[in-house]
Parts: C-alpha cells; structure tokens; sequence
C-alpha cells in the first residue's frame, strides 16, 4: 500500500513538475497553422533570419564559455592537486565562490567596474573603457559565464585527479616511464573524459542561459535564442507557437548534449577526496589569486560600493557614501523588501516540499529496473531543459483555456516553476543520501517489526537527514536566485528578489538592486545558517 | 519426521530468480524446532538469498517457506517481513547509528507495539557483557564484537519464533570470534531459540549447527548432521567444504547396499558407498588424509610417489602421486620424497556417483 502511494505521488509530481510544461511545449509547436499543416511554426524557423542569429548568437556564446572556462578550471585544478598553496582550503573555498553569485549579478558588476566611468577606471585610471568594447561582446558574456561555471569545471577535473588510481602512475614510473610519460599513461585518460564533460556541462548551461545575454546581447549587438524565446511571449504581438518551437530547438540541444554528458560523468560525482596534502608552494598564489580576484573579489567589492555610493559616477569617496539605498529597501512600502520576503517565503516552500518530493523519488531510482531509470531521466532532465523553455511550458500549460486550476497569476506558480528547475538537484542530494545507508539498516527496521511508513520515517528519514537538509540549502539558494521563470511569471503587482535586481539595473536604479542583492545575500546565508544549525543535530 | 507443530522452519520447493538469473532452485528443507542449524556454501552460493527470502525480504518465483506451521510465503500468499515474526543478526551488525544501544535493543518491541520492557533489555544486554553504562552510547562506540552482541540482543529481545543469522560473525577478528561463537552456542541452547546460521566457516558450521546445510550454485546439496557430511559428503563440493580431500576415479567392479568394490592400483578395495551408486561402472572414490595408512602399510600393499611434505599438525601431510597419474593425500611420521607403500583403512572412503571435477 505504502509502495503504491509512493509511486502516484512520485508519477504526479514529475507529471505535473516535468512532463506537464514539456509536452505543452511540444503540443503548441506542432499546432497547426492558418494553412492546417501541423509544425509550421517549426518549419518557419529554417527560414528566420532572426531565428538563425539568435542559434549562431547561442553557439557562439556557449563555445567562448567553454573556451574560456576549460582552461581556467583545468589550471586551476591541476595548480591546487599538485603545487598548492598554503591554507588550501580557504583559496578552494575562494574559488568556488562565482559559481554561488548568480551570473546575473557577476554580469551586472562587471559592466559597473568598466567603461569610461567605470570602477576600474575611477580606481586605476586606465583599462576599464578597453575592458568595456570586450565586455559587450559574444566573447565578453561567454567570459561571463565562464568565471560563474570555472568552478564546477575545476570540481568535475579535482574529482577525476582525486579518484585517479595513484599506483597507475607508479606501476607507469616503475616500468621505466618518465612522469610526463606516465602522466599521459595514469591520469590523462580520466582527466580527459572529465574535461569532455566539464566542456558539455558548460556548453549546457551557457546556451540555457538567460541573464547574462538579457544584460548584454542588446550592447554587444547580438542576440541568443533564450532571449528570443522571452522577447516572442512577452514583446507584442506575442507569438507563443514561435516561442515553442525555438524552445523545442533549445531544448532538444541541451537534450543532445546531456545524452552526451551523462555517460561521463557516471563514476564521477564531483565529490573532492581529502588526501594528504602536496607539498606547498607560495608561487601557485598568483594564478589562483588572478581568478579570485576577477570572478570574486572585484563583482562583489562592485556590489557592495555602488550598494553605499549616492551617485555612481561621483567614485569611492568620503562624500559620496550613503545607507540611503539600504534605507530605501526597508522602508515600509518598499517593493523591494516585499520581493525579498516573497522570495524568502517561495524558496523556503520549495526547499521543504522539493526535498520531500526528491527523496521519495529517490526510493524509486533506488530499486532499479525500468521505472527506476524512467524517474531518474523524468528527475534530472530540467537539468537539460532551459529555464525559460521550462517557464513557456507553464504558461501555455497552467494558462491554457481548459486549465482551470487558479495556479497561473498565483504566486504558487513561481514555486511550481523553482521547483521544477531545482529538482534535479535535490534528486541528487536524496540518492546521495540513500546511497550512504547499507539497504541492511532498513532491512534490519522492517525484519524486526516496523513497517514500511515507519522504517522510512524512524530509519531512513533519519539518517539522509544531513543531506536533506544539505540539499534543502541548495534548493534554497538555486530558487533565491532564478531569474527567466520569474521574470516569465510572476503575477502581475508581485516580484522577487532577482526580477528586482534585474529590474532595478534596466531601469537604471542600480543602487538599490545592489543593496538589495547585499541583503539578499546575507539575509539567505543567515537563515541558512541558522537553519542548518537547528536542523543537524550531531 | 518431526511433526508438524516441532517444524521450526520448513521450506519446500524453493525457487528464487534475480535479475532473471535462477540464484536459488528446489531448495528444500525442514529445521526442527528450538534447534540451531547452519547453512555452509561459498560466496554466491545464495545462502544469504535463501536467508533473505526466509525472512523476506526478497520474494520467491515459487515454492513454500512455513515458521512454526503457519505459511508465510506460498504462491500468492507474502507475509511481510515485519509480520513474520522473526529477529535476524546481520554481517556488519546493521545497528542503527542515530539510535543508542538501549533503543536498537527496544525497537522491535516498539514496532511490533509490545509492551516495552527497559529492565529486560538492560538484563539482556548485562548478559551480552555490555557494560549498563554504555546502553545510552551510541553503536560506533562500541566494539564490533559488543556490536554484534547488541545486535544478537536486538534479533531475541521480541521472542522471534526464529532467529536468521547473516555470517554474524565473519567480520570479526579471530579471537573475537571464538568467544562469541562460544556465547551463541550457549545463548541460543540455554533459551531454545530456533536459530538459522549462515556461514562459510566450515568450523563455525560444524561447532554450532545439529544440523549443516550446503548450498551450491543455488542448489541444496546436503542438509544433514555435521558427522554424516563429514564422513558421507553427498558431493565432492559437500566434501571440500568438510576439509581436505582428493577425488578419485576408479572403475566399480561390483556395488551393493552402502558398500561398493573398486578396482585401484591392481587392488580391490572395499569401501562405504552412497546408495545413488547403484549399477555405475565407474565413481569418484573420495579420499581424506586419514583414510589412509603408510607407516604399517604392509610390503604387498601398492606404492606411490611422494612428490610433497609439509609438517601439519604434529605429522607430515604427504601429497602422493599413484602410478596412473592420480593425486591423493595421507598422513605419516616420515617426511621424505619418494616412493611409498600405502593402503586404505577398513571402512574409511567413501564412494559417490562419478563427479567431473579437477582433482584438487
């Protein structure tokens, strides 16, 4: 009884969370046409200009990311294995921090520090109006991207280095190679297939992306097919066929690459193994430090400045700092803080339900066989699908004429969409969690007594619950930050923090979207905190 | 036959398929009540399978598992695990981490909703020789052999009607597991418990089951006292799980009831047979160490090549080589290569049907 209530919640969930916004997609870009031919919105695409400037523009932006971002991590991830630098965990965790400043903001930053006016050239004098040409380019948003995704290449590449086999390399040494010879011999093999995927991964998320290409691709004069897809439900005359088959191209894109992905990263959980330490050497700083400044240091230090400055073209001094745009966000009837508390409210709802909803997903995955794989690909595939193609889904889904579920223009309809989105991530967070309890454990529960409601709730829930709670922070921050499903379908009269971040820097009112991302920042970081501690007894 | 209110355990039939591969097939066996009994096989052999459907946790394709008469597994009828009844020690002790000693030791009372007696389990657990003030610890403070006895207090505290134990004792040190082998066979004797061991220690099978079962490639082979699967193994598995021992092939030249007559290095030789012998022109002679005699064998008893000695046991263990190339093994004060005289002891041997198999 209990299995079977387990398997229709896990059914409805991905069908409601996954299959429901997908085949919306689907279905109305198939809708025939004034000519009844069924796909004409699809076919029309071949002949676009628009349309094909938009995929070049995408390309173009997802393989100057991985251009950028491959040897970034490679190096960085071979300087940390084996030349280290001393306190190696301080300079890791400063290396992992871009990934966890939604690229967005970096984006929003770094066209803050430069140009004529820009922090830089207030600062120093000189570089930051050669930076801006460089910036505002296909290039420049791929570095983008690259310095917020560097860090899952470096823990996809240490992850591979770390569960490397070091006796390859002696058995290699031994029998007479030289260690070059022996490094291509031992570690290359593994490093490259790491590389593959790290390369894909960052291909994936680039061409999903929207933020950065919404802040930039105006200025650099490009254009890229998420923002397309944007541009074609909320630009008049909205063309939603058109926007479903661009999201179909997009889709099926970051589909091929996972496909692609999956089957390399199969012994490879990015999870970094403690070893002893390599011995330390200063000069390894440098690099290192080079990355943390641009992908850390500077977009956040350009935050916090322009978060306490009145005027932005004034510069840092005495007389132009100010709490005013602090002030300004709470202060009773800011909208702002509004987008805050709803934020907090939505990410704290999806956390707790998206969690719950992962693990019995992941009892599912966990005994195998067909309907195992099925929920593992139905779980993981919003991995593959852009944020903005997933939020067309909903809307033609929960706003279709038949659909009378009062979910479109409720703000449940943001936790629905960061649900969806995180999902993946929690399913991998509660089959991690499982994976780490022998089957004996709970065997021995319902051998002895218990029954299965009980076994999961008195043993199972138990011990995974450092990694619900683990995973629960990660859904947290991830719907925190989301952006194109907000901006996509946020009620009328409602925002969150990140369309309030956005919207703010659109229009021009940059200090209080920085304060409010200072805010937000640690206002997250606070509850997480807390709520971690509360959480994880030891 | 026991009848059927003193069947602890009867299993008939057995068939258990995973992954679409036969891991257990027409197991059959019947365990008297109050008794302890083993189950000896290699690894893969399916003996934890077997335990696993006893208690189960895995569902069989067919046939019939029945604890103290009442059939918990027989074509559409599955009892549950947790409605079966039953305590069940695992490899690795399997207590749970979050809990302390005193909750692992009260859980199947809570769950089976009995009433919860904390001064039973502090009696059991003084009795396991777990110090009172540990009850409060948590498992991974303790040692593995006080973990396993925890988790043997756990498996009796509700009053199974059987108790399954999963190769308890394996991952322990040597020392360790002496002594707990030791206690089990007290504990279990003294309180009457009907107790199923898996292992594939023939030593811990022979020290503590009345009864020893042998489980090969998913087949039953034997399920017999630990004396008639020593001196009558039903195969030459049965018998290599029983100690050392050579197989020969040698022609029959007559077989009767429990004896048959073979034909061997230019000797006949009378030797105990197995009754599934019959008429075979041909059979594996199986051959212990002691089965054999070459310090008084006599001048006219046939000669053989020692090709090994090593000191084993206070005497040397020979390896012999017979004239037709066969290997076989004996015991003797005398450790030179060489040839030597030998013949077979009255009555030791014994003879199975032909078994195709190296002679190792």
């Amino acid at each position: 009884m209990t299995r079977v209530v387990n398997h229709l919640l896990v059914y409805l969930i991905l069908g409601v969370l996954v299959l429901a916004p997908l085949g919306a997609i689907v279905y109305e870009a198939l809708q025939p046409g004034a000519g009844h031919q069924h796909g004409v919105a699809l076919l029309q695409l071949g002949v676009d200009q628009h349309f094909l400037d938009s995929l070049s523009g995408t390309l173009g932006m997802a393989g100057f990311a991985v251009l950028f971002a491959l040897p970034m991590g490679f190096a960085l991830a071979m300087l940390m294995y084996y030349v280290p630098p001393r306190w190696t965990p301080f300079w890791e965790a400063l290396i992992l921090i871009p990934f966890l400043i939604p690229p967005y903001l970096t984006a929003e930053a770094w066209s803050l520090l430069v140009g004529p006016v820009g922090m830089i050239e207030q600062v120093i004098g000189f570089l930051g109006s050669s930076l801006e040409g460089f910036l505002f380019s296909l290039a420049g948003m791929g570095m983008m991207m690259a310095l917020h995704l560097t860090p899952l290449v470096y823990i996809l590449l240490r992850a591979a280095l770390d569960n490397g086999n070091p006796r390859l390399l002696q058995a290699a040494r031994v029998h007479g190679a030289s260690a070059l010879a022996a490094f291509r011999l031992g570690i290359l093999p593994t490093l490259l297939t790491a590389l593959a995927a790290a390369g894909l991964l960052v291909f994936m998320d680039t061409s999903a992306e929207f933020g950065v290409p919404a802040l930039l691709a105006g200025y650099a004069g490009v254009q890229v097919l998420s923002t397309s897809i944007e541009g074609a439900t909320n630009v008049w005359p909205v063309n939603l066929p058109m926007a479903s088959a661009i999201g179909l191209v997009l889709c099926a894109m970051g589909v091929l690459v996972w496909f692609l992905y999956r089957p390399l990263v199969r012994n490879n959980e990015g999870q970094i193994q403690r070893r002893a330490p390599a011995r330390s050497v200063w000069w390894s700083i440098l690099p290192i430090a080079v990355f943390v400044l641009v992908g850390t240091i500077m977009p956040v230090l350009a935050v916090l400045a322009i978060s306490l400055e009145k005027a932005m073209t004034a510069g840092l001094q005495a007389s132009n700092f100010t709490w005013e745009h602090y002030h300004h966000i709470f202060s009773n009837s800011s909208s702002g803080f509004a987008a805050l508390l709803t934020s907090l409210k939505i990410s704290a709802l999806v956390a707790v339900f998206g969690m719950a909803s992962a693990l019995l997903a992941a009892n599912l995955v966990r005994r195998g066989g067909r309907i195992g794989a099925l929920v593992d690909l139905l779980g993981t595939l919003p991995m593959a699908v852009p944020g903005v193609v997933l939020a067309v889904g909903m809307i033609l889904f929960w706003n279709a004429p038949w659909n009378q579920l009062p979910v479109f223009g409720h703000p449940i309809i943001l936790a629905v969409a960061y649900a969806t989105v995180t999902f993946p991530f929690a399913l991998r967070y509660a089959r991690t969690g499982l994976a780490q309890i022998p089957p004996r454990l709970e065997q021995a529960g319902r051998v002895h007594g218990a029954s299965p409601l009980r076994t999961a709730l008195g043993i199972q829930v138990p011990l995974v619950w450092p990694m619900l709670v683990g995973g629960a922070t990660v859904v947290f921050a991830l719907s925190m930050r989301e952006l194109v499903a907000s901006l996509m379908l946020q009620p009328a009269g409602m925002q969150v923090i990140s369309t309030y971040i956005y919207g703010n820097f659109r229009q021009g009112v940059i200090g209080n979207g920085m304060a409010l991302s200072v805010i937000g920042i640690f206002s997250s970081a606070l509850i997480l905190g807390l709520a971690r501690k509360a959480l994880i007894r030891r | 036959m026991p009848s059927e209110l003193s069947e602890g355990l009867q299993i008939q039939s057995l068939r258990v398929e995973l992954g679409g591969r036969a891991v257990l097939a027409d197991v059959n066996l019947c365990q008297e009540t109050g008794t302890y009994a083993c189950l000896l096989g290699e690894s893969g052999s399916g003996k934890s399978t077997l335990l696993a459907t006893i208690a189960g946790l895995i569902r069989p394709q067919q046939g019939k598992v029945s604890i103290h008469g009442q059939v918990v597994s027989k074509d559409k009828t599955f009892l549950p695990p947790e409605r079966r009844e039953i305590g069940m020690v695992f490899q690795d002790a399997a207590l749970w981490p979050h809990m302390s000693i005193l909750d692992n030791v009260l859980y199947p009372l809570r769950a089976r909703r009995l009433a919860v007696e904390k001064s039973r389990a502090m009696a059991l657990l003084e009795r396991m020789a777990i110090p009172t003030a540990a009850a409060r610890r948590r498992p991974h403070e303790l040692s593995g052999g006080q973990q396993q006895r925890v988790a043997i207090a756990r498996a009796i505290i509700a009053k199974p009607r059987i108790v399954l134990l999963d190769e308890p004792l394996s991952a322990l040190d040597h020392g360790v597991r002496e002594n707990l082998r030791e206690f089990l066979h007290g504990l279990f004797a003294e309180e009457g418990i009907t107790a199923l061991h898996v292992t594939h220690d023939p030593g811990e099978a022979f020290y503590l089951g009345r009864r020893v079962g042998v489980l090969n490639g998913g087949h039953l082979e034997q399920w017999d006292t630990p004396e008639r699967l020593y001196q009558q193994p039903a195969s030459l598995v049965v018998a290599r799980l029983g100690g050392s021992v050579r197989a020969i092939q040698v022609p029959v030249l007559e077989s009767r009831d429990k004896e048959a007559v073979l034909q061997w290095e230019g000797q006949r030789w009378t030797v105990p047979a197995a009754s599934e012998l019959q008429s075979a022109s041909q059979a594996t002679l199986l051959l212990r160490p002691s089965d054999l005699e070459l310090d008084e064998a006599p001048t006219a008893a046939p000669e053989a090549q020692v090709r090994h000695a090593h000191w084993h046991d206070g005497q040397y263990l020979l390896t012999l080589q017979a004239s037709d190339g066969q290997e076989f093994l004996a015991y003797s004060r005398q450790g030179d290569l060489g040839p030597r005289r030998w013949q077979l002891r009255r009555g030791q041997g014994w003879c199975i049907p032909l078994q195709s198999s190296a002679n190792h």
